[in-house]
């Protein structure tokens, strides 16, 4: 059966793979292209942050009643790769190597130790506590534009 | 289910760092000791200056640089949090520390007295952190492969620590009759292979595909291999302390198929790594892959020695081994680990801190590598390799000409590596102070 574990967890690969293929053009000089793949790396995280701002957490939160759990966390986490997110944009407007590639560095830890959390405890435990609507909130996360 | 888990960055930075930075001292100081005694060091293993060389590595180093990681990823994997952990954090530190510095002196100096204290403060001190971890551990059912083989190595740390403290008690009263050298046996192999080992493998299975983005670890391997492993040593352990029948033959195969295990993992994981999928060289993985070969290297050693007796002397192997499992396996790893976990959490507590005195972008954080230059990791590792490669030819060739470079250079690569994080530290430091004055700034003019 389909689980917002599994669907999300297949989101993080989906950006996991626009970084690294990013990092590694960006690595190489290859600044065109590796703009456009960082742009798109950009899209996707973007979209899955607001999966979860604007379906997962609220529902979540409805359920456990507070929202000051872990979803706070996390929201503020997204605040945190926000900004590092919008420094590699501008290192990728000023073509400034360095910057860019320590700031990915950064990010990629920052990314996976939350990717980490969310995909051992936030997600299984989302499955558990919205089990009986989990059908009408995998449609309503397919249509996050 | 709780729901009410944490999920921040627990603990305050203080309590892994005070570890951290500790560690590399010890480091310095057993290379210290081992230019001071010279070649002397490798005329035998009972030597009281080679076993005060041997725990400060790997109670000094590695022991602290474990128990600080510990106390950082457990809350970070599992949303466990440790109570009071920063007291209790500070607390087992000083113990430790301490203890292990009551322990080499007592090795030095031949002293009972210091031996003694050092049994108090090391077993007071891995006390408390065995049951405070295991008992956050116990408040929350949430179980994954790597917390699993976290447990199997607290486990085998406490086996190794009750060891330990009988093998001290037998030196400071001779009277009590016990078998010295099964003992030891012991105490090394659930030290080594249990404690060390498992909890590597544990972390591995988590950070490895994560900071690598490799493939995950195959499942039989992470959902068997820690089991297997504590398991094959727990009948190790048994069929040696019988002593029934011609108990070596089987204690032997035993202890065959765990280095199979060892060995499949090391395969494992330099194979995961040769596949990853970000190719970018990375000082870290460096370390990682060193540390590979050297389990390689060293299983290679033990069943040289086991299977083929004869081809390297029975004096020498002891000495040969424990260089490449402890230097070139567990603190390479070890070592490489600081340099991703150390920035990182400075730049996330600062960045975090930024935010939350409402400062928004006013200042631009150091990133990663800002925090750490590459250059400076890179020379580092570097230096290691070549600094262990050296002591292991002193150990076959214990001459001055290459014990003397070796102790250089372990001496010189510790001290880069503490100098690395005490730059770092000192940057964080500062930044801490800005904020701090830009926020005092802001109130005011508001």
């Amino acid at each position: 059966m389909e689980t917002i574990t599994h669907t999300m967890q297949h989101d993080h690969r989906r950006c996991d793979d626009l970084f690294v293929s990013a990092e590694e053009l960006i690595a190489n000089k290859q600044w065109d292209e590796g703009g456009n793949t960082f742009r798109n790396f950009q899209n996707a995280l973007e979209h899955h942050f607001r999966m979860e701002e604007q379906v997962l957490f609220p529902e979540f939160e409805k359920q456990s009643g507070s929202t000051a759990g872990p979803t706070q966390v996390m929201r503020s986490e997204h605040e945190q790769m926000r900004e590092l997110v919008s420094d590699m944009a501008a290192a990728v407007e000023l073509q400034n190597q360095d910057d860019y590639l320590g700031l990915s560095e950064t990010l990629l830890i920052m990314m996976q130790q939350h990717n980490a959390k969310e995909e051992n405890i936030l997600y299984p435990m989302t499955d558990q506590v919205l089990a009986p609507q989990l059908p009408d909130l995998l449609g309503r996360l397919d249509q996050v534009d | 289910m709780n729901t009410d888990l944490s999920l921040e960055q627990a603990p305050p930075i203080s309590v892994p760092f005070q570890f951290f930075v500790t560690a590399p001292l010890f480091g310095i100081v057993a290379s210290i000791i081992l230019l001071a005694y010279g070649p002397a060091i490798f005329t035998s293993r009972w030597n009281l200056e080679t076993l005060a060389v041997t725990h400060l590595l790997t109670l000094g180093f590695m022991g602290l640089v474990m128990c600080g990681a510990i106390l950082q990823m457990l809350p970070v994997l599992s949303g466990i949090t440790v109570p009071y952990v920063k007291p209790v954090g500070t607390l087992i530190h000083i113990l430790l520390v301490t203890g292990i510095i009551a322990l080499s002196i007592g090795f030095l100096a031949s002293s009972p007295v210091l031996m003694n204290t050092a049994i108090g403060l090391l077993g007071g001190g891995f006390g408390i952190f065995i049951v405070v971890i295991l008992m956050a551990m116990l408040r929350n059912k949430m179980t994954t492969q790597t917390l699993s083989a976290m447990r199997l190595a607290l486990i085998s740390l406490l086996f190794t620590v009750i060891l330990g403290i009988s093998l001290l008690g037998s030196f400071i009263w001779p009277d009590i009759n016990i078998n010295l050298a099964l003992l030891t046996e012991l105490h090394i192999a659930w030290g080594t292979l249990g404690w060390v080992s498992l909890l590597l493998i544990g972390v591995a299975f988590q950070v490895v595909p994560m900071f690598q983005m490799t493939n995950e670890y195959p499942r039989w391997m992470t959902r068997f291999l820690p089991s297997v492993l504590f398991g094959g040593l727990v009948v190790w352990t048994i069929i040696k302390l019988s002593g029934i029948g011609n108990p070596w033959h089987i204690a032997a195969f035993i202890m065959l198929i765990c280095i199979s295990g060892y060995v499949s993992f090391a395969i494992i994981t330099l194979w995961l790594q040769q596949s990853r999928k970000r190719k970018l060289r990375d000082t870290t993985l460096l370390f990682w892959r060193f540390a590979m070969l050297s389990a390689l290297a060293a299983a290679a050693l033990w069943a040289d020695h086991n299977l083929m007796p004869g081809l390297i002397n029975p004096e020498i192997y002891p000495f040969t081994l424990g260089i490449v499992l402890l230097a070139g396996f567990a603190v390479s790893v070890m070592n490489g680990m600081l340099y991703k976990i150390m920035p990182f959490l400075i730049w996330f507590h600062l960045q975090h801190h930024q935010l939350s005195l409402g400062l928004g972008r006013k200042y631009a954080i150091p990133n990663m590598k800002q925090i750490i230059p590459d250059q400076n990791a890179r020379y580092q590792l570097y230096l290691h390799i070549i600094g262990i490669l050296t002591l292991v030819l002193a150990s076959l060739f214990p001459t001055s000409w290459l014990v003397y470079p070796a102790g250089v250079m372990l001496m010189t690569s510790f001290s880069m590596l503490s100098f690395n994080q005490l730059r770092a530290v000192r940057l964080y430091r500062d930044y801490k102070r800005r904020l701090q004055a830009a926020s005092e700034a802001t109130s005011q003019t508001d």
